[in-house]
């Protein structure tokens, strides 16, 4: 349907199209149960030069990554002469081969796919875990076998169904639980290292950790509403300390996946 | 928005049915630019742009100044001539070695990069440097006129990149393994959980890879031999590098950190040399 504009705001500044034609789509993916809607629009329309860009900070030598040389560009709202759509991607601008002074025709794609659940993010102590997990071993008792040698002299005949020849079962008492948090860290521009480091060992009477109970250098220990107070609600885990974790860092994409393993005493889920 | 301000030139083959805009130039002939902008968001839903260009570009009869009707056999090698040409100079930047100091990727020194055309230009006016994607030579009436249309990228430097003993290395991955607690159990026979008994911390881990290029025709090049030759002194510094807007911006991660098992992969035909090593703090 022909349109006398549309318009796209988001950090990086307002692109306006005018006269422009507007195209939209609505995608249903199914995956199980999980259903994703994903509307995209497309807009062919005139815009001017100097808005234009704004979006696009083209340079001889240009960086990529985020937070460098150019800002990021984020999520805007896109209006349209009937509603308007907040955080909406903008997918491509395509600019085709044209004479142009101060406008030119484009094609943008802008895609409105947030989702409205998997949008959590957890903090390990200040550390930002995007996309996070979270895997639980639950308490059990575990099974011990042992196994006897069974007889090897001619003629002997071996019942598989007797309990003699089979194997000595013990249950152990309940372990302590192993939990383990992971994500994605963005790496900017001021990251400490050493700071990091020390969040991550989390030992009591470092610089960015208090003692809780043990005396400095040993663990530090917390509970799982200090980590992510909705998980809390119904894993009130308590006495939770870090027996491992790794930043492995992705340099040139100034991105690192960060793993904690930590441990407690068995509890039950709320 | 790399393109300052089309003339509109038609072109004059004699093969042209209908006139195309365009702009001429001595390699690429007559030409249109078109340019696709393509974001990419990373984990934090914000985006990062990369741009396409597209060159669609014809060799003409009348501007090479030959005559098809007099001699269609040298026309034709007139327009093949300059189509070879363009297609050597994608081959060349194809097969052109990754400059040794990252401060010469995609400027005017990289050989991996193609000038495009005036008046194509950044938003300052600097002439644009692309890496190439593709070539086509288009079906048509060969001895008229040659067509072609070609894709070029945008070339990006990474935000970021390390340097260990001050020799940077590309695709570094950097994997830090802070103090962990050095652990007895003991299972209890009565009661839940263990008991633990926590002798020390370890000290922490920092691994380090990535990957120096060779020249071509180089196995081992001067500028890794430099660095394992500065790793025989047990010590490593690592720093972080970044492009800002004001320039270079250098961060010292570890300094005197001890070496520990560093090692090189020589793969001559990725014209590079993978390095790994490893740090205690």
């Amino acid at each position: 349907m022909a349109s006398e504009s549309a318009k796209f705001v988001n950090n990086l500044g307002t692109l306006s199209f005018s006269n422009c034609l507007i195209e939209i789509a609505d995608d249903w993916q199914w995956s199980g149960g999980i259903v994703t809607r994903a509307r995209r629009i497309r807009l062919t329309g005139v815009v001017r030069r100097a808005e234009f860009d704004a979006f696009d900070e083209m340079s001889s030598t240009r960086a990529i990554g985020v937070g460098v040389a150019t800002e990021p560009g984020q999520r805007g709202v896109l209006t349209l002469p009937w509603t308007s759509i907040a955080k909406m991607k903008l997918q491509s601008i395509d600019m085709p081969g044209d004479t142009w002074l101060h406008t030119v025709n484009v094609t943008a794609e802008f895609v409105d796919d947030d989702p409205d659940s998997s949008k959590y993010e957890c903090s390990f102590f200040g550390i930002t875990l995007i996309n996070p997990r979270f895997v639980l071993q639950l308490p059990f008792r575990s099974v011990r076998d042992e196994y006897v040698q069974m007889p090897i002299s001619g003629g002997t005949i071996i019942n598989t169904l007797d309990a003699t020849f089979g194997a000595i079962r013990s249950r152990q008492t309940y372990d302590n639980m192993r939990c383990v948090l992971s994500g994605t860290h963005l790496i900017e521009e001021d990251f400490d290292v050493q700071k990091t480091v020390e969040i991550l060992a989390h030992r009591g009477g470092t610089n960015n950790v208090a003692s809780t109970g043990l005396p400095p250098g040993y663990p530090a220990y917390f509970n799982m509403a200090d980590l992510s107070p909705e998980l809390a609600t119904h894993l009130p885990l308590t006495n939770l300390w870090v027996i491992d974790s790794t930043l492995a860092w992705s340099f040139e994409r100034d991105q690192a996946d960060v793993t904690v393993q930590m441990e407690c005493p068995p509890q039950l889920l709320a | 928005m790399p393109i300052a301000n089309f003339n509109a030139i038609p072109i004059t083959g004699p093969g042209d049915q209908i006139p195309v805009l365009s702009r001429y130039d001595p390699i690429w002939g007559f030409y249109t630019f078109r340019q696709l902008l393509e974001n990419t968001f990373n984990d934090a839903q914000v985006y990062h742009s990369r741009a396409v260009f597209q060159i669609d570009g014809a060799f003409t009869c009348d501007a090479e100044e030959v005559d098809p009707d007099a001699d269609p056999a040298g026309a034709l090698i007139a327009l093949t001539t300059k189509y070879e040409a363009l297609e050597a100079l994608f081959s060349a930047a194809g097969a052109a070695a990754r400059p040794i100091d990252t401060a010469d990727w995609f400027t005017a020194t990289d050989a991996r990069c193609i000038q495009l055309p005036t008046p194509i230009a950044d938003k300052l006016g600097h002439r644009l440097h692309a890496i190439p994607l593709g070539l086509t030579l288009i079906e048509g009436q060969y001895a008229l006129t040659l067509r072609y249309s070609a894709t070029l990228g945008e070339p990006q430097v990474p935000s970021s990149i390390l340097l260990v003993n001050g020799f940077a290395l590309n695709d570094a991955q950097v994997q830090i393994d802070p103090p962990k607690p050095i652990v007895t159990r003991h299972r209890m026979v009565a009661g839940e959980g263990s008991m633990v008994n926590i002798r020390n911390y370890t000290q922490p881990t920092i691994s380090v890879s990535g990957v120096m290029p060779s020249r071509a025709g180089e196995l081992l090049s001067e500028r890794a031999v430099a660095l394992s030759q500065s790793l025989l002194a047990g010590f490593m510094e690592l720093k972080r590098v970044r492009w800002s807007p004001t320039g270079l911006v250098v961060t010292t991660l570890y300094s005197n950190l001890p070496v520990d098992s560093p090692s090189v992969d020589i793969r001559p035909n990725d014209r590079g040399v993978s390095v790994s090593v490893k740090g205690l703090a």
